[in-house]
């Protein structure tokens, strides 16, 4: 018997012992007439649909394409993208609670029961100034209470100062009943300009070392900008802003570590930029002209570049403004 | 005789029964494959038959209906590892679980299991030849016939399979 001859009853061996059931067809065709008949147009389709949203990748184009259309669909409704953004991820946070704590970590215990978004949602609630004290507050009580409220974090955290004052707009009340006073601007530069000459008050707790910051992003708003249309009422905003945060500097030069950081600098940059917009300040008009990327200060926050150039030209308006006044006197 | 192409595109057209065709000319390469990865003779019944519905389900889905036969292969293996994991790893304290595995021990003795190993090495094309041939009982022009080749290039197929099957084994004792 040669080699070959030998491999080959080898094979057959093989085979022979694996065996064949004569029954298994009979099964198997069995278990294939319970099951539908494959179409071989929506069973292919089915399928290679089954093999793209298994991929993760497709799952995050996905969710990326259902944001996008969402800020889409936010911005034809005039919110900002900040705005948009900030109630995307609230809503996701929520969904996402909910599958990790409850189904995901099969904790049925937890069903019923709170979730976190909705135990934050009952602290925000009771964090607010009760509506009947909201009316009868006074202004400056009222800034305050913006001022010291947990919830002015949000005015921090956002990149773009005007995000943040949305978040907290819709997460404080107080904040719009402040920006609703006709002597909100009046009374935020008063207190404004207080603080900023106690600042060892401030630093020592007195009030929030943000307060500053949070005060800026109110000056910039909207509502305090159209209060501000009288030419020396502007010039002194401006004015208490840049002397602000020179005191600021000149204070955090004279402690062991910085107090004051660089961090809120675009806050008070964009509360200078606003007020050089409405003023008639040629410098700003072309340097914000330059700009070729759109949404400074509401989509995007100026840079600390942008921040120092925004002061100097701040500095020289007010020179400017002043020198004829010192002319014209006797 | 018809080729795998002919026989999935009949199914494929509603012809249920066809299938049959695929399950009796793959039966015994299924079970070679399971048995290669469980080893356990029951399992792999079941494991065939898991193999062969699964792929009856997903018949829409193969691209090239002539590649049936690798396909179904790579379905098969799947299933094994998945029941393979699924099984616990300390051997069956009950009396009849012992008695199975003692029965593969029986049924495929050590130079089978190194020979069907050695099989289940070959590229993909030889190895269809193979198994075919010789675990499936067909005669080559039938084995020809169903892979839609020509007799000369199943003869030549089998015969590099014979010369990488015969190296294989003289290796080791080099």
């Amino acid at each position: 018997m040669t080699a070959e001859d030998n491999l080959e009853k080898q094979l057959e061996d093989l085979g022979r012992t694996i065996g064949a059931d004569n029954s298994f067809v009979h099964k198997v065709m069995t278990n294939i007439q319970a099951s539908p008949l494959p179409d071989s147009q929506t069973g292919r389709t089915r399928h290679i649909w089954s093999k793209f949203t298994r991929r993760r990748l497709a799952k995050l184009a996905a969710a990326a394409i259902l944001v996008i259309v969402l800020i889409g669909i936010g911005r034809l409704h005039g919110a900002t993208v900040a705005t948009v953004w900030a109630e995307v991820t609230q809503a996701f946070s929520k969904l996402l609670h909910r599958r990790v704590m409850v189904e995901k970590s099969n904790r049925p215990d937890l069903m019923g029961k709170p979730t976190g978004a909705e135990r934050i949602k009952a602290y925000q609630q009771r964090l607010q100034i009760p509506p009947e004290e909201l009316e009868s507050i006074s202004t400056e009580a009222l800034v305050k209470n913006v001022n010291r409220s947990p919830l002015s974090m949000h005015m921090i955290t956002f990149p773009a100062p005007d995000g943040g004052l949305s978040a907290y707009r819709r997460k404080y009340n107080g904040v719009n009943e402040l920006l609703s006073r006709p002597d909100a601007a009046t009374t935020l530069l008063n207190m404004y300009t207080r603080d900023s000459h106690n600042l060892d008050a401030v630093a020592k707790g007195a009030s929030s070392v943000f307060c500053f910051a949070i005060m800026e992003v109110l000056m910039s708003s909207d509502e305090i900008i159209k209060q501000v249309t009288d030419a020396s009422l502007q010039d002194k905003f401006l004015a208490s802003i840049i002397e602000s945060h020179d005191l600021r500097v000149k204070y955090n030069s004279q402690q062991p570590n910085p107090v004051f950081g660089q961090a809120t600098l675009p806050q008070t940059a964009t509360a200078i930029g606003k007020l050089l917009d409405s003023v008639d300040c040629p410098e700003y008009k072309r340097w914000y002209a330059q700009k070729l990327v759109s949404g400074l200060f509401v989509e995007r926050p100026v840079t600390y570049e942008e921040s120092e150039e925004l002061l100097s030209m701040a500095r020289e308006y007010l020179r400017k403004a002043q020198t004829p006044q010192e002319m014209s006197r006797p | 005789m018809q080729t795998d192409a002919e026989v999935v595109r009949a199914v494929l057209k509603g012809q249920k029964q066809a299938f049959a065709v695929l399950v009796k000319r793959y039966e015994r390469s299924v079970r070679a494959v399971a048995i290669n990865v469980l080893g356990d003779h029951e399992s792999v019944h079941d494991t065939a038959q898991e193999a062969f519905i699964k792929a009856y389900e997903n018949l829409p889905g193969l691209r090239r209906p002539q590649a049936f036969g690798p396909w179904l292969m790579k379905i098969t293996r799947r299933c094994a590892l998945s029941r393979a994991g699924q099984r616990p790893r300390e051997t069956s304290l009950d009396p009849q679980g012992a008695a199975s595995v003692q029965g593969i021990d029986d049924r495929l003795d050590e130079e089978k299991q190194s020979l069907l190993a050695a099989v289940l090495k070959l590229p993909e094309s030889e190895r269809q030849v193979v198994m075919l041939r010789y675990f499936s009982g067909q005669s080559v022009r039938d084995v020809a016939e169903a892979l839609g080749r020509s007799v000369g290039t199943v003869t030549k197929q089998l015969s590099r399979a014979h010369k990488r099957l015969r190296k294989i084994f003289k290796e080791p004792e080099k």
